[in-house]
């Protein structure tokens, strides 16, 4: 069955190299951390994927948005595949978070400002991609979809700000106005892990976007068969 | 060590559920896309 979206190949001949590239880079090029040692790799994937988090929330906004002022399909597809992504990452986050907590803190949790937030973050999530299959109507799923899509972007700048407004013990490496404090070769694995997560971003989004036009299609093709 | 191997273990396993779940919705959306065209045809024809 044609996808028909022509990005999925190109990002899919990038994803596979940058993912080995990646792997690499965190695994064996960056150097071990003074005080945590190799735990701390796994920052490499955690870190990245609260950044893919980010951005898929406010890809959720823009299409929630887009689709509550236009009703156009196009922009609900992008919303599911974008609201679906955030929770698959934002899961990683909240799992990959702890494992690495144990080691440095201690404890696997604690009601932290920024993994409290982040926790809210997800239950948005997970009542976005819920509320479209209770919905009787699949329009009305939609609408109350593309809300919970805008109040779940209104939730990353309270996670951002979380540490500094609530003096929580989460790291900050990147501190507004200072350099972070990683080595060079630190740097570049974690450039190198955020390009890779990135593009896979990018090709399972298209893909997601893709499948929901095809799940619509049928539905039209299936309402046209019952009518006839 | 094995909190590195588990974090890694959890990350790809996550991501690697996702593309199967994709791969399985890709999957049964063609059938029934190919059921719903074939039956369509048959209705075409007199």
């Amino acid at each position: 069955m044609n996808i028909g979206h022509r990005s999925i190949p190109v990002l899919l001949a990038a994803v596979i190299p940058l993912m080995f590239v990646a792997l690499w880079a965190a695994l064996l090029y960056a150097p071990n951390e003074k005080i945590m040692g190799p735990v701390q790799r796994i920052f490499y994937f955690h870190v990245p994927s609260a950044m893919v988090t980010y951005f898929s929330v406010y890809v959720l906004l823009a299409a929630s948005m887009a689709y509550l002022w236009t009703r156009r399909r196009v922009f609900d597809y992008l919303a599911i595949a974008s609201t679906e992504l955030a929770l698959v990452f934002c899961t990683v986050v909240l799992i990959s978070g702890p494992i690495w907590a144990k080691p440095a803190w201690g404890v696997w949790w604690t009601w932290e400002a920024r993994l409290t937030t982040t926790l809210v973050l997800w239950l948005i999530l997970a009542g976005a991609v819920m509320v479209r299959g209770y919905a009787a109507e699949r329009d009305t799923g939609a609408r109350m979809a593309a809300v919970l899509g805008i109040v779940a972007a209104l939730d990353i700048p309270i996670i951002h700000k979380a540490v500094q407004w609530w003096r929580g013990q989460h790291p900050q490496v990147f501190k507004p106005g200072e350099k972070a404090p990683l080595a060079p070769e630190m740097k570049t694995a974690l450039l190198l892990c955020v390009a890779a997560l990135f593009v896979l971003y990018a090709l399972l989004l298209a893909f997601r976007a893709a499948v929901a036009a095809q799940e619509d299609r049928a539905e039209a093709l299936a309402d046209r068969a019952g009518d006839s | 060590m094995t909190y590195l191997f588990w974090a890694y273990a959890v990350v790809w396993s996550m991501i690697a559920a996702y593309v199967v779940f994709l791969a399985v919705r890709l999957r049964r959306i063609g059938r029934r896309l190919d059921r719903l065209e074939r039956g369509a045809l048959r209705g075409d024809q007199p």
